[in-house]
């Protein structure tokens, strides 16, 4: 029987067997590139973003599509801060923040955030905002939009400065937690305008607290209890104000072979697999917990390598972790903006002509 | 934190059987008792992996004071704290923050040793180091520039979203030997294949080494950079450095001998 789309993706995140297997594109500023805009037009103008993200929708076809995310959108409404944070906009690239938010680790203690029910104050999440209500608008009949966010171990990092974060982390335990408190808080009002807006699936992307970078003990600290809270009031406030239910999927970037049990405790319906963990094991460790997504090599195969080795590539993928259901196929982590297109196609194409359930394999 | 503790507490209460002190009348170092010596070079090598750098300053004091040789105190002691550490960062023992730590506390430790130097210290190597323009990400770049630097090199850290330009310039005011680039994303690290051909039209490639490096750069595409090495973390980064430096060297000996020939 044939699903819908909408099922067939939350079947698998929540670590069900599909009809078939389902993708995911994980695209971000290679949008631009498949719209023939710069990055900085998708930026500046939601209705762009949105048109650029519907093109590859068009090209690609997959069965969901993480909206656009932006440091701007992310970080533009903060401010400068006690450290003079500000962010450098290029053309064909996605911006850089300059500077801190938090200068010492104290500040987090004396300084605000931006409100995101305030369109006053936050012009720039309410760009993503527009962005988000549009591509429900255009593609959400077609295919399951998540709505993306920079994470909240991540945001935190970057308004402090990585290397201070990092040594706040073992030397100033406590502002560590009022940072990731407020980031927390602050992404989890902003869901809920996304919710609002009709907004029902939610991908973080959280480069920093992976085990490339900190222990599996700081992830427990740091990290996870914050990350559950997330997905915890998102998830109750979908439910409580319109009796619906909200998905959530948490991407962390690196190697985390290591805390692949504690990233399923995250209260996310699913996590999503950078390309260096073997999905092999994530299949045996998950056992079916939460559901699975990734995790296509996006540096040899898809942007240096051929059409044929990404379609081998996700054809492993696929064989490694789809059977029994519970797995989603999508980059390992955003698309290369160069990308050739027909390697990106290849991946979507292997996962309809490899993912038929029962799998041949 | 038993080892520095004991050495603290025995050297505030007794001055024990050595005298590692520069003789006045003779001007030479007097060797150390070498039972303390190691024990005090156990200690700086103990109190980097500990993280904790206000011991790490009082025990370099306590080192200097007893006339440890300030050489042996960084090489023998701190630096191979570092090793410690770092081989810990390889098996997943440690990671970012304790390596940051670690650091801290030896750049600490050495501000104290330093005035004792009686002169500079071999220079292993000097590296010009950034992530390249468009990418703000430095926590791996920042680590190998502490551990080169602890090592012996001198270091010039241009930081995140840096020009080509600024490379180049930076690389030839110091006569660099290497030029070291980062970046954490696909997008930028495009930047590394144009920025490596830029260098050769400034008449910088067949002078210096160029290593490249961060968590998307692949061994394929470091190749395609043509950059002389990589490495998949910030340890084995500086290990490859330390081959290269010594490939460097040879080679520039081999070229002066080939023109005095």
């Amino acid at each position: 029987m044939t699903m819908t789309v909408r099922e067939r993706i939350v079947t698998a995140l929540t670590g069900g067997q599909p009809d078939r297997v389902p993708s995911c594109s994980f695209l971000w500023d290679h949008a631009a590139i498949v719209a023939d805009v710069k990055c900085s037009e998708v930026r500046n103008d939601a209705r762009i973003a949105t048109k650029a993200y519907t093109a590859c929708y068009e090209k690609y076809k997959p069965d969901a599509l993480l909206g656009h995310h932006d440091r701007l959108w992310n970080y533009g409404d903060w401010g400068p801060g006690t450290g003079g944070l500000e962010l450098e906009l290029p053309d064909y690239d996605q911006p850089s923040l300059i500077g801190q938010y938090w200068k010492e680790p104290e500040d987090a203690f004396t300084t605000s955030a931006p409100d995101p029910h305030s369109k006053k104050d936050s012009p720039m999440f309410w760009r993503h905002v527009e962005h988000i209500e549009t591509l429900l608008d255009s593609i959400g009949d077609r295919a399951v939009v998540f709505g993306m966010h920079h994470g909240i171990f991540s945001m935190a990092t970057l308004l402090r400065g990585a290397t201070d974060f990092m040594l706040d982390l073992v030397e100033n335990p406590e502002a560590a937690h009022k940072m990731m408190d407020i980031t927390t808080t602050v992404v989890l009002e902003r869901l809920k305008i996304w919710i609002d807006h009709g907004l029902r699936f939610f991908m973080q992307g959280e480069p920093c607290p992976s085990c490339e970078l900190i222990s599996p003990k700081h992830f427990t600290e740091f990290a996870l209890p914050y990350l559950q809270r997330l997905h915890d009031g998102a998830r109750e406030y979908a439910r409580d104000k319109y009796g619906e239910r909200f998905y959530s999927c948490l991407h962390i970037c690196g190697n985390n072979t290591l805390i692949l049990d504690q990233m399923a405790e995250a209260h996310a319906d699913g996590i999503s697999l950078d390309q260096r963990v073997d999905l092999a094991v994530a299949k045996k460790v998950i056992n079916g917990k939460v559901g699975i997504m990734g995790n296509i090599e996006t540096t040899d195969a898809l942007l240096l390598g051929t059409p044929e080795l990404v379609e081998q590539a996700t054809k492993t993928a696929i064989d490694k972790c789809a059977k029994g259901g519970g797995f989603i196929v999508a980059a390992g982590c955003a698309v290369p903006i160069p990308a050739p297109f027909r390697n990106v196609k290849a991946m979507y194409d292997a996962t309809i002509k490899y993912g038929q359930y029962p799998l041949k394999s | 934190m038993a080892g520095p503790l004991l050495v603290l507490g025995k050297v505030s209460h007794e001055t024990p059987g050595h005298d590692g002190r520069v003789s006045p009348d003779e001007g030479e170092r007097i060797p150390m008792d070498e039972a303390r010596e190691q024990e005090l070079l156990q200690a700086l090598s103990d109190v980097c992996v500990e993280g904790n750098y206000k011991k790490g300053k009082e025990l370099a004091e306590v080192a200097m004071n007893e006339g440890l040789d300030p050489i042996k105190a960084i090489l023998d002691g701190l630096t191979m704290g570092m090793g410690r550490i770092g081989k810990l960062f390889e098996r997943k023992e440690a990671f970012v923050p304790e390596m940051l730590l670690a650091a801290k506390v030896m750049d600490q430790a050495i501000e104290v040793i330093k005035p004792h130097l009686t002169a500079p210290m071999e220079n292993k190597g000097t590296v010009v180091i950034g992530t390249v323009k468009g990418d703000i990400h430095d926590v791996g770049k920042r680590l190998v520039a502490l551990m080169l630097r602890n090592l012996g090199f001198t270091v010039h850290d241009l930081g995140v979203n840096v020009a080509p330009d600024a490379f180049v310039n930076k690389a030839i005011e110091v006569e660099a030997d290497f030029i070291c680039m980062s970046a954490l994303m696909t997008t930028t690290m495009q930047g590394m294949i144009t920025n490596v051909e830029y260098f050769s039209q400034k008449g910088l490639r067949e002078r210096l080494k160029i290593m490249v490096g961060g968590a998307p750069v692949t061994p394929q595409f470091a190749g395609m950079t043509g950059a002389d090495g990589t490495a998949p973390d910030a340890f084995a980064a500086v290990n490859r450095a330390k081959e290269l430096a010594t490939q460097l060297f040879a080679e520039r000996e081999l070229a002066k001998a080939a023109v005095s020939a």
